[in-house]
C-alpha cells in the first residue's frame, strides 16, 4: 500500500514538473513575487513542494496544490479570464499530501486533507483597479500616447520601404516607456526622444517620466493594499502511520489581516489522535496562537526577509500522558529567509515560559517558478 | 464597408483595468473606440481608407494578453497581425490599408 502511495505521489509532482503546456509554465509564476512566506504557507497558488523538519528527527515532504492547478494540467484553457472569474472554488480549494519520514529519510506515514478559503481578498489574479486614481492616471496617458502616436505615424512618408519597421520602433519605444524600463532606451530609436518631446510639449508642466513614475506608483500601493485585506482558511487532515492505520485527524482555523507591513496571525487547531503506547490511548489536543508577521524586508517588491512573534496556547483535552501537562504556553519566532524566488527557510524559535527552554527547527519550503534577477533590498517601515 | 476583427485573450487572471482599442482613421481622424475588461472577439466595420489600431490596457499581475487583427486589409496590418504581451501595461500600435 504504502509503495503505491510513494509512487503516486511521486508520478504526480513529476508529470506536475514535466508539464510542458505554455500557459502552465507561464501561470505557475504568477502572483508568487509580493506575496508573504505567511500567505504562501496557507494556501499554495497553483503548486508547492516542500521539505519541513530537516533538522528534527522527523522530516516530511510535502505537495499542495489547488484544485485549479491540477485542472489546468488537464485544461489550460482555464486560465482564459472568463474561464478563471468562474474558477473561485479552484482556486481556493487546496489539496494538501505529505509523506512522513524518519531520521533515515525512511517512510513513516502519509498525511493528506484538504483546505478551503471562506475569506481569501488577497487574490490579486482578480485584482480590479477601474475605480482608482490609477485608472485615471493611465487613461490620461492613454489618450495622450495615441495622439502623439498617430502623429508621428502622420510623419512617415506613406511609401517609405521600412514603413513597418517604423510602426515597430513607435510601438517599442512607447511600450518601453510607459512600463517604465528606461533602462532600455536606445538612443537608435528616434522615436523615444519624439514621444518624450511631443508629451512634454503638449503638457508644459509635467515631465513624461515623472507622470510615469507615478501611476508605477500608484500601481504598486494597489496591490499592496490587497496584500492586506483578511484571509481566512479553514483545513482538515488525516495522518495514517506506515502500516496504514488511522493515527491523527486534526481540524484548523487561519485568519490574516494585514495593516501596513505588520500582519495579525490567529490560528487554532484541534487534534484527534490514536497513540499506541502500551494501549491504544485517544487524545484530543488544542493548539491555538496569535501573533503579529512583520514583513522586514523587501527586494523588487518582494518580502525576502520575515520575523513573525505570537503567543502559543496548548491544551490537551482528553487523556494526559503520565507526567504530561495539561496546559503550555509558549512565546515563539519564525524568522523566515527567501534565499531565492521560490525557496524559503523558516527557522522558527520557541521558548516556554515556564520551563524556561529554547527549543529550534529548521524548515525548507520551496515553490516551483522561475528565478528572476536581484535587486537591492529595501527594509520596510514598521509603522 | 470593409470589416476588420481585433480578438485579444487575457489569460492568467483578470484584466485589472479595461482593454481600450482605438481606430483611426489617419486621414479624416475619424475614430471608432471600444472597450472591454474581458477578452473579446469583437469584428469593426469601417470605410476604406488607411487606419491605427491602438491597444491599451494592463495585464493580470504576471499574465499575458494574446491580441490578433484580421480582416479585409490590402496593406498591412504593420508589424504584424499577431502579437503577445507579457508587459505590465498594454500597449500595442497597429496600422493597416483596409
Amino acid at each position: 500500500m504504502k509503495k503505491y502511495l510513494i509512487i503516486s505521489i511521486v508520478l504526480l509532482i513529476i508529470s506536475v514538473s514535466n508539464a510542458q503546456n505554455k500557459n502552465i509554465e507561464q501561470f505557475r509564476n504568477i502572483t508568487e513575487n509580493s506575496k508573504s512566506g505567511n500567505y504562501k504557507e496557507i494556501l499554495s497558488s497553483i503548486f508547492q513542494l516542500g521539505t519541513t523538519n530537516i533538522t528534527s528527527d522527523e522530516k516530511s515532504i510535502e505537495f499542495n496544490s489547488t484544485l485549479l492547478g491540477i485542472k489546468s494540467i488537464f485544461n489550460s484553457k482555464i486560465l482564459i479570464d472568463t474561464n478563471f472569474v468562474k474558477e473561485k472554488f479552484s482556486r481556493n480549494f487546496q489539496f494538501n499530501a505529505k509523506l512522513n519520514l524518519d531520521e533515515q529519510f525512511k517512510y513513516k506515514g502519509f498525511t493528506g486533507g484538504i483546505t478551503y478559503a471562506l475569506i481569501n481578498k488577497r487574490d490579486k489574479d482578480v485584482a480590479d483597479f477601474t475605480e482608482t486614481e490609477l485608472a485615471l492616471k493611465f487613461e490620461f496617458l492613454k489618450d495622450e500616447m495615441t495622439k502623439i502616436q498617430n502623429d508621428l505615424v502622420r510623419e512617415i512618408p506613406k511609401n517609405d520601404i521600412n514603413f513597418s519597421d517604423k510602426i515597430d520602433s513607435i510601438n517599442t519605444a512607447t511600450s518601453i516607456l510607459i512600463n517604465k524600463e528606461f533602462d532600455k532606451i536606445n538612443k537608435s530609436n528616434i522615436y523615444f526622444d519624439k514621444i518624450i518631446t511631443e508629451f512634454e510639449r503638449r503638457n508644459e508642466s509635467s515631465k513624461l517620466k515623472d507622470h510615469i513614475d507615478e501611476f508605477h506608483e500608484l500601481r504598486k500601493n494597489a496591490y499592496s493594499e490587497i496584500e492586506k485585506k483578511p484571509l481566512w482558511t479553514i483545513s482538515l487532515l488525516g495522518t495514517s502511520n506506515d502500516k496504514g492505520n488511522n493515527q491523527k485527524v486534526s481540524f484548523g482555523s487561519i485568519f490574516l489581516k494585514g495593516f501596513k507591513h505588520l500582519e495579525l496571525d490567529i490560528r487554532t487547531k484541534l487534534i484527534y489522535s490514536d497513540t499506541l503506547i502500551e494501549t491504544s490511548l485517544k487524545r484530543i489536543e488544542s493548539k491555538s496562537s496569535a501573533g503579529i508577521n512583520y514583513k522586514m524586508y523587501k527586494r523588487n517588491e518582494q518580502s525576502v526577509f520575515e520575523v513573525k512573534l505570537y503567543m502559543e496556547y496548548n491544551s490537551v483535552l482528553k487523556n494526559l500522558f503520565i507526567d504530561e501537562k495539561k496546559d503550555t504556553f509558549l512565546a515563539s519566532s519564525d524568522l523566515r529567509l527567501r534565499v531565492t524566488d521560490d525557496v524559503w527557510i523558516p527557522l522558527t524559535i520557541k521558548y516556554d515560559i515556564e520551563n524556561s527552554n529554547f527549543l529550534g527547527f529548521l524548515n525548507i519550503t520551496y515553490n516551483f517558478g522561475n528565478f528572476k534577477e536581484k535587486d537591492p533590498l529595501i527594509p520596510n517601515e514598521l509603522f | 464597408m470593409k470589416t476588420i476583427n481585433v480578438k485579444a485573450r487575457i489569460s492568467g487572471g483578470t484584466a485589472p483595468m479595461p482593454i481600450n482599442v482605438q481606430i483611426t482613421n489617419i486621414d479624416t481622424d475619424e475614430i471608432v473606440r471600444f472597450e472591454s475588461k474581458t477578452s473579446f472577439n469583437k469584428d469593426f466595420n469601417l470605410d476604406s481608407g488607411t487606419y491605427t489600431i491602438q491597444l491599451y490596457g494592463m495585464n493580470p499581475i504576471d499574465g499575458n494578453t494574446e491580441i490578433l487583427l484580421s480582416g479585409n486589409f490590402i496593406e498591412g496590418p504593420y508589424y504584424s497581425s499577431k502579437r503577445t504581451t507579457k508587459k505590465t501595461f498594454i500597449s500595442e500600435l497597429f496600422y493597416g490599408k483596409i
